[in-house]
């Protein structure tokens, strides 16, 4: 930033700690300009500080070597229009009383000093209040406070207070809103301040009973009562106001995350219960849900083509069951004669008990199905005898008796049907 | 003189029962023609007529509101999906109106999912975890107004 005069005119912030440096001055100051009027002497005065604390030693600090330090946080030339005045005032001394010493220290009261004006801005004043009840309520713990310097203790906080809570409502009531704007951050701590008011005037009665009864405790506590009281209304007009324009920088951006982090969520729609919001809607287009519906739809159940026909070869399905059925018969035919071995009658009662269950199943089978086709000209004869051998591959069989049948003895009924069946 | 006051207690309550009195349905007309929407007349509860805000026929809404169909917050595939199966169900016949529809358990509106895998999702999601996620998007489009519970009597 250039180093400029001008500052305070444009920088209200800054002009505003202006007339509090002097405020604060007035009790002890001899001309009315008595507090320079550009911030960046305060920031001198900070830096040099600061110089100390970070490269001073117990020999102290050269001009030069003080100017080093500074250069980073303010212009040369600002360091050197204060530099004499700081010597002058007692900010900075030499470090021995000597013509040629070139060496300083920085004073101890005026780095206490700086940190009196941070605290005069951010507070106001109301953090001196919370250190002096913090002070008389040590001090009456420990036993070193007499009744007089607690009585006189307790008249300053009354008094302070006092002026303070008619501050506070001269400006909730009359003073244009951007003054009180100006003015939020300095007063958080009322309720604190009246915690601690009590606190002083209930160990100030354990320890001197009498003073509750002169009322000095009394007004101190109904004063920081007042107090808390102009604190509310000065936010109550604050958050009106605020809330009128909607102005939501009232609030920092570490003040709303907080609260978005601890505060329930029926405390963050307070704000907003006179807000009138639209209802949720969607915009959904005809074609989107088409396209939907389309895109993602069920895959159709998947189905086995029918076999296509076979291609490769030309012949005549129904000509090819004729001619296995055929093979069919000449195969039973052939078996039936195996078991004939060329006579006109065969006993298979035998054979089915020797070639065990599966094979006696084959056996007894393939000779019904012959006795059955009229084209096979065998037949079977069933005995009602039943043939137990327990210790046999084949355990229980009914004798069976294979007959050739003359060719001349099939009937043309039979052979007719034994046709149709074929095809 | 159109009157602001209706069109946002129109867009606030979605269904507004049609007014008795000639010249405050002349108003309402003309509210919302100032505010670039039209009035619909559509069968509300118990067959009551209600009027509701749409869009002019000439007018596209995506256009008017400058956003891609993409974009859409909340129009996701899913909800989609979902709005389309409440069609199916609420809609008896295509020859009579859309609005109100017929109420219909919501297990019905699930069931005529059942074949729609979620998209995104593999064919394998069973069942089970379809349902439970095309629950939320009945939800929210009972939030935005499109679907309506039915009022249970006591």
């Amino acid at each position: 930033m250039e180093y400029s005069a001008d500052l305070l005119a444009v920088d209200k912030p800054s002009a505003r700690f202006h007339d509090t440096l002097n405020a604060f001055v007035a009790p002890v100051a001899k001309a009315t300009d008595a507090v320079a009027s550009d911030p960046v002497a305060l920031r001198v005065a900070q830096a040099v500080c600061a110089a100390f604390g970070d490269s001073g030693g117990s020999n102290g600090m050269t001009r030069s070597e003080l100017a080093a330090a500074c250069s980073d946080a303010v212009p040369a030339v600002a360091f050197e229009r204060r530099f004499d005045l700081f010597l002058a005032m007692g900010l900075l001394r030499r470090y021995a009383e000597k013509p040629h010493q070139q060496r300083y220290m920085i004073s101890p009261v005026s780095v206490t000093a700086l940190l009196v004006y941070g605290r005069l801005e951010e507070a106001n004043g109301v953090e001196e209040i919370m250190l002096l009840l913090d002070r008389a309520l040590r001090d009456l713990d420990t036993g070193t406070m007499t009744r007089e310097t607690l009585i006189e203790q307790i008249t300053t906080v009354r008094r302070n207070l006092s002026i303070l809570a008619d501050h506070l409502l001269y400006l909730a009531e009359d003073r244009p809103w951007e003054e009180l704007v100006a003015e939020q951050s300095q007063h958080r701590s009322a309720e604190a301040l009246l915690d601690k008011a009590n606190s002083l005037v209930r160990a100030a009665g354990e320890r001197f009973p009498e003073l509750l009864s002169s009322g000095a405790g009394r007004r101190l506590v109904d004063e920081a009562l007042r107090y808390f009281n102009a604190v509310n209304a000065f936010y109550g007009r604050l958050l009106a106001q605020a809330s009128a324009s909607r102005d939501f920088s009232m609030l920092s951006p570490e003040q709303y995350l907080s609260a978005a982090s601890n505060r329930s969520r029926s405390e963050l729609a307070v704000p907003l219960a006179r807000t009138v919001f639209d209802p949720a809607s969607m915009l959904l287009s005809a074609e989107r849900l088409v396209s939907a519906v389309e895109k993602y739809r069920p895959a159709p159940p998947r189905r086995r083509p029918p076999r296509p026909p076979d291609s490769s070869s030309d012949r005549d399905p129904v000509t090819a069951a004729r001619e296995r059925e055929q093979t069919r018969r000449v195969v039973m035919e052939a078996e039936m004669e195996l078991h004939l071995q060329g006579g006109d009658e065969a006993d298979l009662t035998s054979r089915i008990r020797a070639a065990g269950w599966r094979g006696a199943a084959r056996i007894v089978t393939n000779a019904l199905l012959a006795n059955a086709d009229p084209a096979v000209p065998v037949a079977v004869d069933l005995s009602d005898a039943l043939i137990v051998d327990a210790a046999g591959p084949v355990s229980h069989v009914t004798p069976m008796t294979l007959h050739r049948i003359p060719a001349g003895a099939i009937s043309d009924a039979d052979a007719t049907f034994a046709e149709s069946t074929n095809a | 003189m159109p009157d602001p006051l209706s069109l946002a207690r129109m867009r606030a309550l979605r269904l507004v029962a049609v007014p008795w009195a000639e010249e405050e349905l002349a108003l309402l007309h003309e509210t919302a023609a100032a505010g670039g929407r039209r009035l619909i007349e559509v069968d509300g509860d118990h067959g009551a007529h209600a009027l509701m805000l749409g869009w002019p026929t000439d007018v596209e809404p995506m256009a008017v509101l400058s956003v891609d169909g993409d974009d859409l917050p909340g129009a996701t595939p899913t909800t989609c999906l979902v709005l389309a199966a409440c069609i199916g169900c609420c809609w008896p016949h295509p020859d009579i109106p859309l609005l109100p529809g017929i109420p219909v358990p919501e297990d019905l509106v699930l069931d005529a999912l059942a074949g729609f895998t979620r998209p995104g999702r593999p064919v394998s999601e069973s069942l089970a975890t379809r349902r439970m996620h095309w629950k939320p998007a009945i939800r929210r489009l009972r939030a935005c107004g499109i679907l309506m519970p039915r009022r249970e009597s006591r």
